[in-house]
C-alpha cells in the first residue's frame, strides 16, 4: 500500500480517536516512524482535533479549579501519610531484629476499652438510678409515716377501750 | 485557596492552572456530550481532571497529544461508570462538534451517528459495524469523512 492509500484509508483517524486495534496502532507507529508525510498528517490531524473540541468547549463554572487543587492535594496527603506509614512499618520491622536483644516483659493494662456508644447507657443508668433513689427515700418516709399513724390510733383505740 | 493550605507546590500549581485553562472547557464540552446533566458533568469534570493530573504529573503539558491522551482518560473514566455505553441517542446525535447548525447540514445522518459514536462514546470500529449492520471499513471511511468535513469547515 502505499503512503497516500495509507493516509486515505482512516487508519490515522481511528488512532486518533482512540478506537484503533492494537494491530492498527502498531501499523501506525510504523507507518510514523517510516514516512515523515505521514508523521507530518497525523500531527495536523490531531491538531485539528484539538481546535474542534475548542470549538466546542463550554466555560466551566467558577470554583471548579479550586475544587481541582482541593482533590489533588487532599490525594496527595493522603498518599504521603500512606508512604510515611509503610516507611515506619518497614522501620518496625527492621526493629524486629534489634528486639531480640531484650527480654520481653507481659504486663496487663488496667485500663479497658469500649465503645462510645455505651456512655448513653452509662448515662441511663445513672438517671435511672437517681430516679429510683428517689422514689426509695420517698417511700421510705411515708411508710415511717404510716406507721406512726398506726402507732398513734392503736394508742387512742386502747385509750377509747380503757374509758368505756 | 492559599499556597499556605495547599500541600502542591507553588509550581505545580501553576501547572494545574495552565492545563485547567486550556483543557477544562474543551473536556466539560466532550463530557456534556455523554452526559447531558451539567451538574454531573462537573463533578466527573473535577474527577477526571485530577486523576489525570495525578496519573501524568502533566509530564505531556507541552506534547501536542495532550488533549487526545485526556480525552481517552475521560472516555475510560466515564465507560468505568458505564456512562458512555448508552444508546446512540438522539442527545448524543444532536452533540456533533463544532457548530451544530452548520454541521447538521454538513455531515450525513449515518456520519453524525458514527462520529457521535466514536467520539462520545469511544465505540470500537467493528462494534459499530455490528451494530449498524456495515462493514468495518465502510465505517472507517464514513468516520474519516465526517472527520474532514468539519476540517474543511474549519479551514473556510
Amino acid at each position: 500500500m502505499k503512503i497516500k492509500e495509507w493516509i486515505d484509508s482512516g487508519i490515522m483517524e481511528t488512532y486518533i480517536m482512540g478506537v484503533a486495534t492494537e494491530q492498527e496502532i502498531e501499523q501506525v507507529l510504523l507507518l510514523k516512524k517510516q514516512y515523515p508525510e505521514f508523521e507530518q498528517e497525523l500531527g495536523k490531524l490531531e491538531y485539528d482535533m484539538e481546535v474542534l473540541a475548542q470549538n466546542m468547549a463550554i466555560l466551566p463554572p467558577p470554583g471548579i479549579l479550586s475544587k481541582i487543587e482541593h482533590e489533588v492535594n487532599e490525594i496527595q496527603l493522603r498518599e504521603q501519610k500512606v508512604e510515611k506509614f509503610t516507611a515506619r512499618e518497614h522501620n518496625s520491622n527492621q526493629n524486629d531484629s534489634r528486639k531480640d536483644r531484650y527480654i520481653e516483659v507481659e504486663s496487663e493494662s488496667n485500663h479497658m476499652r469500649i465503645h462510645k456508644a455505651w456512655r448513653w447507657v452509662f448515662a441511663a443508668v445513672f438517671v435511672l438510678g437517681k430516679i429510683f433513689l428517689g422514689f426509695a427515700i420517698y417511700y421510705y418516709l411515708e411508710n415511717r409515716q404510716a406507721k406512726e399513724q398506726v402507732e398513734e390510733l392503736k394508742i387512742e383505740i386502747k385509750k377509747n377501750a380503757q374509758t368505756r | 485557596m492559599s499556597e499556605v493550605i495547599l500541600n502542591i507546590s507553588k509550581e505545580a500549581s501553576k501547572d494545574i492552572r495552565q492545563f485547567y485553562d486550556k483543557y477544562a472547557g474543551m473536556l466539560l464540552g466532550f463530557i456534556q456530550g455523554t452526559i447531558q446533566d451539567p451538574k454531573e458533568s462537573e463533578m466527573h469534570l473535577i474527577k477526571i481532571i485530577t486523576s489525570f493530573i495525578l496519573e501524568t504529573n502533566l509530564n505531556a503539558q507541552s506534547n501536542l497529544s495532550t488533549w487526545m491522551l485526556l480525552r481517552q482518560h475521560a472516555q475510560r473514566t466515564l465507560a468505568q461508570q458505564n456512562l458512555s455505553d448508552g444508546q446512540l441517542t438522539d442527545a448524543v446525535l444532536n452533540k456533533t462538534p463544532n457548530h451544530p447548525t452548520e454541521n447538521s447540514d454538513l455531515l450525513s445522518s449515518r456520519e453524525k451517528e458514527i462520529f457521535s459514536a466514536v467520539y462520545y462514546q469511544g465505540r470500537s470500529i467493528s462494534g459499530l459495524a455490528e451494530l449498524l449492520g456495515e462493514e468495518e471499513n465502510n465505517i472507517r471511511i464514513q468516520l474519516k469523512s465526517s472527520i474532514d468535513k468539519m476540517r474543511r469547515l474549519r479551514e473556510n
